[in-house]
């Protein structure tokens, strides 16, 4: 009688592991807390501070999150579908403008690849960040100088984005004006619902599904470390290997 | 005598009231992710649109290096002008999902004879302008399998939601019908592959 649960009970954790396994053959690190952050270990503590502080520079001088994360290796996974992976789970960027970037470096399989967020798209596209990788970064990989690769990068995003000043920041937190904004927003949902109501059949009854999300977070613009603002990626960028 | 038909007549608004919202929230629940759908079908689009967009670029490009290859240079421009007959503004039911993935399949693999053929001409793949194109190529077609990937996911909320049990009735009664999802035909899943 007492075989009946344990074998189930077997079958349930065969079954587990083989979800596991079968799901991603690399999981998804939790969100960076700093700039760089280097699970593959090829970067000394001073250089790390220094690229820390090149990165965070960045982010209080143009507002673009830009964060860089070396891996050891990709285990065989395709190297496009982590990195989205991981820029879908970290979103690093401002929320609404997502305008992050995030490099990776996979050290043993010397393959490397620069997500941009949407919204940095029309400043760094495809081909600028593919040069990026091919003409600042591969270099310094070449000859096993990691940190300054990604020196090399933060120095040439901070041309790019250049001498433009910093945009204002996402909405922080309700203003006064806030709430005749949502009023309106309201008035207007109703009457969109309202109208496709007609179409379908339907009077009436608007309904609130739509208000999912919502909720803003700033940017991270806290003292020390790095907090992720909220901002998303679409695969632009590009890869390469050294 | 009176308060029994008083009861009963509150017990079937009771019941006309559990309906009515039960039926509401369902609606609503549907319309919030249909709308999700269409999004993600817009971006779908969007990335397609992104991609033919850079065909005559290319064509140009690798035309002046190679002009001799003008089959190839054919079948990409007919490939693009079929893709550009299947726009669609809503998302698409299942027999015109069908012809949509057919031809994109199609300009897929059109490009990909076209790349190989580049493999013959070395000078002209090492100009910067090549090189360029190759990087915004590889970048659409993998934001081209980013948004179908995330298209499949909301068709897939859809219509998990749209066949539960008490909805599935008001699926019917409002006709929401199923979302089609991008098939993987066999190596087409993956983005074709523009290395070299």
């Amino acid at each position: 009688m007492a075989r009946g649960p344990r074998l189930r009970i077997l079958v349930a954790a065969a079954c587990a592991a083989a979800a596991a396994s079968a799901a991603w053959a690399l999981e998804v690190p939790p969100t960076p807390k700093e700039y760089l952050t280097d699970y593959a270990g090829v970067i000394g503590r001073q250089q790390e501070a220094a690229i820390d502080e090149r990165l965070a520079g960045l982010e209080r001088s143009t507002g673009h999150q830009v964060i860089a994360v070396f891996f050891p290796s990709l285990d065989g996974e395709p190297i496009e579908d982590f990195t989205i992976r991981c820029a879908e789970r970290w979103k690093v960027g401002r929320k609404g403008l997502d305008d992050g970037a995030i490099f990776f470096a996979f050290v043993r399989d010397r393959r490397m690849r620069l997500e941009v967020g949407y919204g940095l798209e029309d400043k760094v596209p495809d081909a600028i960040a593919g040069r990026l990788l091919d003409e600042d970064v591969r270099p310094a990989f070449a000859v096993g100088d990691f940190a300054g690769g990604v020196l090399a990068l933060a120095g040439a995003l901070q041309r790019i984005f250049g001498g433009e000043a910093p945009p204002p920041p996402a909405s922080h937190g309700p203003s006064s004006g806030g709430i005749p904004i949502v009023v309106a927003l309201v008035i207007l949902v109703l009457l969109l619902r309202v109208m496709r109501g007609e179409r379908r059949r339907w009077g009436g009854f608007g309904g609130w599904g739509g208000f999912a999300g919502g909720g803003f977070s700033g940017g991270g613009f806290s003292g020390g470390g790095f907090s992720a603002g909220g901002g998303s990626f679409g695969g632009g960028g590009a890869s390469g290997g050294w | 005598m009176k308060g029994i038909l008083l009861g009963c007549g509150l017990v079937v608004l009771a019941v006309i009231l559990f309906f009515g919202l039960a039926i509401a929230s369902g609606y609503n629940r549907l319309v919030g992710l249909e709308e999700a759908v269409k999004s993600a079908w817009g971006q779908v689009e969007n990335v397609y649109q992104r991609r033919a967009d850079l065909v005559p670029n290319l064509v140009e490009t690798v035309k002046g290096a190679a002009a001799f290859e003008k089959d190839t240079f054919t079948a990409v421009t007919e490939a693009r002008a079929r893709v550009g007959q299947v726009n669609f503004q809503n998302v698409p039911d299942p027999a015109q999902m069908q012809r949509f993935q057919a031809a994109q399949d199609g300009l897929s693999s059109a490009l990909s004879r076209l790349l190989v053929v580049v493999e013959r001409y070395p000078e002209l793949k090492a100009t910067q302008a090549f090189r360029d194109l190759q990087a915004q190529l590889e970048g659409t077609e993998n934001r081209i399998a980013v948004e179908r990937r995330r298209f499949n996911e909301t068709a897939q909320a859809f219509n998990t939601a749209r066949r539960r049990f008490p909805t599935v009735i008001v699926a019917s009664l409002f006709g929401f019908s199923e979302k089609p999802y991008f098939q993987a035909a066999p190596g087409s899943e993956k983005a074709p592959q523009v290395k070299f």
